[in-house]
Formats: structure tokens, sequence, C-alpha cells
């Protein structure tokens, strides 16, 4: 049976982005329907459009076989369509309660029924234990998201709608995450989710929807697809070659970065990164492998500075430079594109001129090579990085970091937020870069990544390196095993 | 290209923001039983016929200079709400150095001038370094230290620094060889309109936009985060863009004191025109923007100077500028939000091309 229909959907932005051209789609009861494509493909605005965020320009919405129209996502709440966005829409500075409660038409229900409801939920899911009275900005990312799906059954929603929802989360996590998406559908909701990893798209799914350029490749049943391969060659129409290829490393010479019973704490003052030990050689690459908030964020703001140990040592060796998993700190976004590419050197001799003026000529060569690089098309360099998609930004970021790379990289996500195709020219970029000598850490919650670069892999769980792997040695299911025990 | 548009969006938002005033003002006059179009011909009269354009401009100079050195300030996102207070004070210190060396017969102009920036400039230091070292905030230390200016001068103006033959609680004049001398004689244009115009505007458009230390101010002001992450010592750069601006504000009274009215007086900023206050407003207005501060002061020195004509030839009250330039302000915010919403879509309609 078919709960929800979209049926001819045209979406066109104004300024005339095309996002979804003449789509259908549809959604059968109590099953998982994946969207899969590529960023920019145009799977956000479907769904937006499927959770009433936004009004088509074309075609009609069809739920329970009666044709409806959406002006606001309330009127789709109405339908028991709900959607968790990416980016997620709980008030940071209340509790998480106060959040559920929000969202509820009954807003005189009993905080103790409230409580209730939500550990009933919780328990069906088989939550974790959250504390519900902790404001919503210390929760980490995965509860936030268990506290919006909540949030969303209490309001009666039998047709979620998640998009991106393990973009955020770690391996483990997210893989935790996709077994709940079963439990959900025996609950009697209906899922779609949507991914550009083919991997997931893969493993929990009844059907699968691929869109490219706002458009819908083909639905297929997850029977028919035979390999992952398949799915690549629709989402992006050809192959890439995404093997990279390694070189050896000299573990010889004092080490780049020496990391000695370290002990950091976080700005609540719990003891993060205890006791950790590491070293980094010339032209290696060491992959910190971890469940996100185990100590990885501690550990490299005290290596980059950003924050005083409590104890230990660290010794640097070199000019350090940093790729921020947390991307809105490495762009100022109210700046151009020009002032974005020296913001991280601002004492380089290159972007200087007489009398503490900057080289402006210095600067433009500077950013044209960064966009070269990264092949981003953007009108102008003095746009400003507020006005770049998320998928720009990132290749700024990344850029930068990587054409000014000469001794040290410390690479948080690296590729997070790329497409197929810059994530791959970056990890050959991160390589290349290894094989001049240039050490990298690379702290990375996709393990397929960490496992790909890395010439050795320290495994980090509560604070702690757990286990160093060299590269031979490597093995996810043994990795896994140290993440989490 | 793309960045063009958006200049020319926000040109026309500003006139947009500036009608909308107008009309709101215009409607509120004939809401009062006032003539509007008649109101504001006289508005305009006063304040752009050629015979009086030098007195805009003289009017527009302690604005330009106040808001200049708030464009500083709020570019690193140091509320500096003390304008009026730091311009209180460097007229102070300017006319009581004029006063003691009176009989010096030698050019002293600069160093009154500098002694009034740095009066200014001391006035913003205690509430950045509050801020700084305590997290106080600055809009509230800043504006509550306008008063204790203003009393503090009102205490210097009516006990030790009062000129002893005047009726008014004001210093004596400055003599004549330490004035800031006109240019343009049979008007009160100045050497300091020429100063702030042809000096300070381009100084503060080539310090913010085209130098390492403009640029520091600009990424702290984006987010202090991104600065911390771009090795800025954030608390230094607050300090300084704050000194600087208090700098500006205390030079201005300095200027005015020596250019214009000659003495310290109490009225230095004129309650219609409160130069400290309407100093933020302007550099609001002009989206933070050195050069486009110019052209925003000369029309609000304009709008001052011709509601005292309109007030004349056409009855209005004085206090329609300050609801006009209220307006503004009101116009503005909304300006702001218009603008984001507007130049996304013209950059994906140029995306699209």
């Amino acid at each position: 049976m078919i709960v929800v229909e979209l049926r001819n959907i045209t979406k066109i932005y104004p300024g005339g982005i095309v996002a979804n051209n003449n789509v259908n789609f549809d959604l059968k009861k109590g099953e998982i329907h994946v969207l899969l494509g590529e960023n920019g493909a145009g799977k956000t605005t479907l769904m937006k459009i499927m959770s009433g965020c936004l009004t088509p320009n074309k075609g009609s919405i069809i739920v329970n076989g009666r044709n409806v129209f959406f002006k606001s996502s309330m009127d789709a709440l109405k339908h028991g369509i709900g959607m968790v966005h990416q980016n997620f829409t709980l008030i940071p500075t209340m509790t998480a309660l106060e959040n559920i409660k929000l969202g509820l038409m009954d807003k005189k229900i009993k905080v103790d029924d409230l409580v209730r409801d939500v550990e009933n939920i919780f328990s069906k899911l088989s939550f974790p234990r959250i504390d519900l009275n902790s404001p919503v900005y210390m929760l980490s990312t995965g509860e936030k998201q268990k506290i919006e799906i909540t949030r969303l059954l209490l309001r009666g929603v039998k047709v979620l709608i998640l998009d991106e929802p393990t973009s955020m989360l770690c391996g483990f996590e997210a893989d935790k995450f996709l077994d709940l998406l079963r439990l959900l559908t025996l609950e009697g909701c209906s899922v779609v989710f949507t991914t550009h990893k083919i991997r997931e798209a893969m493993k929990v799914s009844d059907r699968i929807t691929v869109m490219k350029n706002g458009r819908v490749i083909t639905t297929l049943k997850r029977e028919d697809v035979k390999s992952e391969d398949d799915l690549v060659k629709l989402m992006i129409g050809e192959k890439i070659e995404m093997k990279t290829v390694k070189h050896e490393v000299q573990f010889d010479g004092t080490p780049l970065l020496l990391v000695r019973n370290l002990v950091v704490a976080d700005d609540q003052g719990v003891v993060k990164v205890k006791n950790i030990s590491l070293e980094l050689h010339r032209g290696e690459i060491l992959g910190i492998a971890g469940v996100e908030g185990n100590g990885q964020k501690e550990l490299v703001e005290a290596i980059i500075g950003f924050k005083k140990p409590l104890s230990g040592e660290l010794i640097i060796n070199g000019d350090l430079r940093y790729i921020p998993s947390e991307r809105e700190l490495g762009v100022a976004q109210s700046l151009s594109v020009l002032v974005n590419s020296i913001i991280r050197s601002l004492n380089d001799m290159d972007f200087k001129g007489k009398w503490g003026t900057i080289n402006m000529s210095g600067v433009k060569k500077f950013s044209e090579e960064i966009i070269s690089f990264m092949n981003m098309n953007i009108p102008s360099l003095n746009m400003l990085v507020k006005h770049l998609s998320g998928g720009n930004i990132v290749r700024l970021i990344v850029g930068r970091e990587i054409l000014k790379t000469r001794e040290i990289l410390i690479a948080e996500q690296p590729t997070a937020g790329l497409d197929v195709r810059s994530a791959y020219l970056v990890r050959r970029n991160l390589i290349e870069l290894a094989s001049r000598g240039v050490g990298i850490l690379l702290v990375s919650s996709d393990l397929d990544e960490i496992m790909e670069l890395s010439d050795r892999i320290a495994v980090i769980r509560n604070g702690e390196i757990v286990k160093v792997f060299s590269r031979n040695e490597a093995d996810p299911k043994l990795i896994g095993a140290y993440m989490l025990e | 290209m793309s960045i063009n548009y958006l200049l020319l969006t926000r040109f026309l938002l500003i006139l947009v923001v500036i009608g909308s005033a107008f009309i709101v003002g215009g409607i509120i006059i004939a809401l009062c039983g006032g003539n509007a179009l008649l109101a504001f011909y006289w508005l305009f009269q006063g304040a752009f016929t050629p015979m009086l354009i030098p007195e805009t401009l003289v009017r527009a100079t302690p604005l330009l200079l106040i808001s200049e050195g708030l464009v500083v300030a709020f570019s690193a996102r140091m509320w500096n709400i003390g304008a009026e207070g730091q311009f209180y004070m460097g007229g102070i210190s300017a006319a009581i150095f004029c006063i003691i060396f009176k009989y010096f017969t030698i050019p002293m102009q600069p160093i009154a001038l500098l002694l009034a920036g740095l009066s200014g400039a001391l006035w913003a230091l205690a509430p950045s370094i509050l801020k700084v070292r305590y997290g106080i905030n600055e809009i509230i230390t800043t504006l509550m230290l306008n008063y204790i200016a203003m009393y503090f001068v009102s205490y210097l103006l009516q006990g030790p620094f009062r000129d002893p033959v005047s009726m008014f609680p004001e210093t004596e004049s400055i003599p004549l060889h330490l004035q800031i001398p006109v240019v343009v004689g049979g008007t009160r244009l100045h050497l300091g309109v020429v100063f702030s115009f042809f000096v300070i505007v381009p100084v503060t458009y080539y310090f913010l936009e085209r130098t390492n230390y403009g640029l520091r101010i600009k990424i702290l002001g984006s987010s202090s985060r991104v600065a911390q992450y771009s090795k800025i010592h954030c608390d230094k750069v607050m300090i300084q863009s704050m000194l600087i601006s208090g700098f500006l504000a205390g030079l201005a009274g300095g200027i005015e004191v020596l250019a214009v009215q000659h003495k310290m007086r109490l009225e230095l900023s004129p309650s219609y025109c409160q130069y400290g206050y309407t100093g933020i407003a302007v550099a609001l207005l002009s989206y933070l923007n050195p050069i486009l501060t110019m052209f925003i002061s000369i029309f609000i020195g304009g709008l001052i100077n011709g509601s005292m004509t309109m007030h004349r030839m056409a009855s209005i009250p004085v206090g329609m500028a300050n609801i006009i330039q209220s307006l503004i302000i009101v116009f503005i915010l909304i300006g702001y939000y218009v603008e984001d919403k507007l130049s996304w879509r013209i950059l994906e309609r140029l995306r699209r091309k």
C-alpha cells in the first residue's frame, strides 16, 4: 500500500535553479526507502517538499490516496509526515525535554507524563539513556538526532523523513542507526532516508531511488541490486577509480610531532584526553580511529594550540596546518573568498606588502590557485563565503590547507561533505603530500578512509590510545572491536 | 560581475531605506496636520542649496569622524555606544590645552588635536579593558561613560574653566592663532572638513580593506572563534579597535572646538544633533563601509541642518528630523534582512546564467 506519492514534482528555486525536474516518488507502508544521490542531486529539496517545508512549482502530493496541499510543515505533520533535517532544528540552550515539549500540540501535558512517554519510546527503540534535563548543546550529535526522532514520533508521525542522518555519525553509530530504522518500521512507521553513501543504501533498504541532477534515474528493489558498482554507475554516471596508491614510509629522524602523556580537559572541565602518547614521522599518515567524542576533538585542540593541556609534553617540529572538522571554524563567513584564502596565513610573507599592507596580487594568485586546484566553480573571488555552498566551503578550506602544508597537517574529516570526485582528489593529494615528507595526522570517523590512507592507525577510546595498528595488521573488524570495547 | 550586482542592490536598498523613512515620516507629519511635501521641500532646501552646502559639510564632519571610528570598532564587533562621551572628552581637552597655552604664538593645533584624540581613546580604554578582562558588556559601560563625561565636562565648565565674563557655562574663546582656519572665505568650511574628507576617509578605507591589521579586525568581527583559529590576539585587536574609535571621536570633538565653536560649550553636541549617537546610525546605514560613510554623513548632516530650515519655513518641529533618523534606523534593520534574502536570489540567478 502506498502511503505517500509525489507525482511530477518540479521545483525551481527563485533564481532559476531547477532542483527537481518532473520527479516521481512513492513510499509504501512500512518500508525503508533510500533516496540515493550525490550532493546537489536534489534529494533534500524533494524531501522538503514531501514534508511541507517547500512548495513545489508543479506536481502533486498524494497521501493515502488523497490529493493534499502542504502550506507548511505543520500541514504535513497533520498528515503524519515529519522530517529530521540535516541541520537539527533543536534549540541549543533549552533542555532536551523542553525541546520535545516545544514540538507538541498538547501544551498542557504534565512533565511526568511526557517523561514517561519519552522513555517509552526510548525503550521501544532501545535508545541508550539520554539526560533529558541537560541543555541540547551538551548532547552529542547522535543524541540530538534521537531527540529529534522522539519528538516527531510523539507528534504521531507515521512517515519519517531523515535527511542524511548518518553524515554526522561515525561508522559504528551509523550502523546502529541503520538498525534503528528497522525498529521504526516495526513500530508502523514508513521511513525515507537520503544518503550519498552506497554502502548504507545496500545495508538497510527495501527500495532504492537514485537521483541525479534533479531527476530520478530509477527506483530499484533492494533484491534487484547486484553490486555496489551498479549503484555507483547510476549515481555518478561513470566509474571512478577509488583506490589510491600508497608509498613506503621510513621511520627515521626526529618525529615531526611528539605527544607524551598528554592530559586535556574539555570546556566543562571533564578530562577527555587521558595520558595519550603519539609520534608522527616524516612522510607518515597516522590515522586516529574512534567513535566521535572519545577525545579526538580535545587532542587536536591541544595540538593546534587552541586548548592548554593539563599536563604532558607536546613537541611540534615544524609548521603546522589544520583542516577543522567544524567547517565554520575555517572560514570567516562575512568576508570574501579572496580574504578567506589567507586567514590562516596572516603572517605569511607571500601575502605581506610594505607597511603592514596586504599584497593583494599575491592573495589573488593564491585564491585562484585554490580554485583551480579544487575545481571550484564560483562567479567571483570577491563573493562572500556565506554565499558559497557547503561543498565549496569545504573545498576552500581543504584546498587552502593542502596547498600551504609544508611539514605537518592535522586533517579532521578532510573529505566529509565532498562529492565522490573531490573526495578522491583530496585523498590522492594527502598521499602526495606524505610522499613529499609531510606528516599527516588524519582524524576521521570514516573508517574506510582511515584504512585506505594511513600508514599506522591509532585507535582512541575514552581518551586513551588503546591500540596502534601498522598498515599490514589493520583489519576493520579488529579496529572496530577496539573502538567499541 | 556578481559583486557589482550586489553593490548595486545595496546602494538601491539604502535609497529605499531612506525613502521609506521619509514616506513614513511624511505620513506622521500629515497625521499631525502638517504639509509633508512643503516640509520636505524646505528640508532639502535647507540642506542642499548650493549656498548652504558648506554648512552641511561642516555639520557632517564630526559625524563623519565619529562614524569612521565606529566603523572600525563595529567591524571588530565592539559596540562602542560611547562616542558622545569620547567626543566631549576630546573637545574639553583641546579647549583646556589651548587656554593654558594661549600665549604661545606658535601653531599648536596638531598637538591640541592629538590630545583631543588621546582623551577620546582614553575614555574608550576602560570599557574595552573591562570587556576583555571580565567580559563586561561594552554597550552598557560605554553608554554609561557618556553621562560621566557629560557631567564631568559640565563640572569643568561651571567651575574651574568657566569663562568669568560669560553668562553661559563655557570656556573662554580660543585665540585666533590656535583656531583651525577657514578655507573658503565667507563660509565656515574649515581645514578640518578637508582633512576629514580627504585624509581620514581614504586612510580608514585603506586601513580596513588593505592592511593586515584591518583584516584581523574584520576576521574578529566575523567570528571570534575563527579569529582565534587564525592565531589572532583577539583581546589586543578588540582593545585597539576600540581605541581607534575613541581617538576619532575625540578628534572630532577637538576639531569642533578649534574650528567651529572656538570654545568648549555644554552644547558641543546639541540635542538635535547628538553626534555620538547619530554616528552609530551613520556607521550602520553605510554597512560599515568607510567610503559610503562619507556620503551618509553628508546626508544626515544635511538632514539636521535642513530640519531647522523646515522649522522656520514650514513650522514643523526640529524633532521631526530626529523621527526621520530613528525611522531610518528601523528601516536599516529591515534592510539588512532584505539584503540578505535578495543577495541569495541574485547569486542564484547569476549562477544559473
